[in-house]
């Protein structure tokens, strides 16, 4: 059950509105009871997939917009992150791979593997002409690191 | 995102870059530029001190991976190329530790600066420093 909801609509954003998106995905994530610890985290990730989508999506401005929730079941922040560029499904997008050939290498590289490693769960999905990646940090990994 | 230049005491061969503000995808480039202008007047090696950047994106390590190589004396990275330019990262950080370019960080090892240079490896590729001069004696 989603008990909060936070949305920032950006409909032309730029790489200069990526201060503001951090700042909201910042604000929101601590004022849902996010682990101070946590929310680093989950700032990097959304700021690597906004960069991706403006730089090599877009190629320029476009429509962002961002829901943050929290799931009271599972003590998660949840971030949804949409935008209307080409198909892209960062997810099934391989780590860099550091031993390939020139001619064998594919696309990729460290802002997506980035992403990944910052959150416990993304997940994508394309939405009519939307993609929709989703964020999901488990804040009860942090509680327990916290009091440890 | 603010870059001051000065340099160590008897050391002109020593440029140290310092940034004020967030290094990310919409800034990275002005730290290519800056440390460019620096090598250009004679520095052969740059401590970029990140003390005061709350904020890194990967595109800063591509800012900072790129004047290790122009450092080095390699091309830069193609930032327009974007994807070939992580990929060279991810290369470099295979090939172990280059000594022209070091990077300042403050003492907090859970910073988000912090976070992204141990999640992408390069602090295998870029030396962290958390004091100045001993950042500078390593050159």
């Amino acid at each position: 059950m989603i008990e909060n909801q936070r949305r920032l609509s950006l409909p032309a954003a730029t790489l200069g509105d990526l201060a503001r998106i951090r700042e909201f995905i910042a604000d929101t994530a601590v004022s849902l009871g996010a682990n101070p610890d946590a929310v680093p985290d989950i700032v990097i990730a959304v700021n690597e997939a906004v960069a991706n989508v403006l730089r090599h999506g877009y190629r320029g401005p476009g429509p962002i917009e961002i829901d943050v929730d929290q799931e009271q079941r599972t003590r998660a922040i949840v971030v949804r992150l949409r935008d209307s560029a080409p198909a892209f499904d960062p997810t099934s997008h391989p780590a860099p791979d550091l031993t390939a050939a020139l001619e064998g290498r594919r696309p990729g590289g460290f802002g997506i593997d980035l992403a990944k490693k910052c959150v416990d769960g993304l997940a994508y999905r394309r939405r009519g002409a939307s993609n929709e990646l989703t964020f999901v940090k488990e804040l009860s990994k942090h509680d327990e690191r916290t009091a440890r | 995102m603010n870059i001051s230049v000065d340099h160590p005491e008897a050391r002109e061969s020593v440029a140290i870059l310092r940034l004020e503000g967030d290094l990310d995808a919409s800034n990275f480039e002005t730290l290519i530029d800056a440390g460019t202008t620096a090598q250009a007047a004679g520095a052969t090696d740059i401590l970029v001190d990140l003390r005061k950047v709350p904020f890194m994106g990967s595109s800063g390590l591509v800012a900072l991976h790129s004047l290790a190589l122009s450092l080095g004396g390699a091309a830069g990275d193609d930032i327009a190329s974007g994807w070939e330019a992580q990929h060279a990262m991810a290369r470099s950080v295979e090939g172990g530790m280059q000594p022209h370019l070091k990077v300042l960080l403050d003492a907090d090892p859970g910073s988000a600066l912090a976070r992204v240079m141990d999640r992408t490896g390069m602090s295998q590729f870029i030396q962290v420093f958390t004091d100045e001069s001993a950042a500078i004696a390593a050159f």
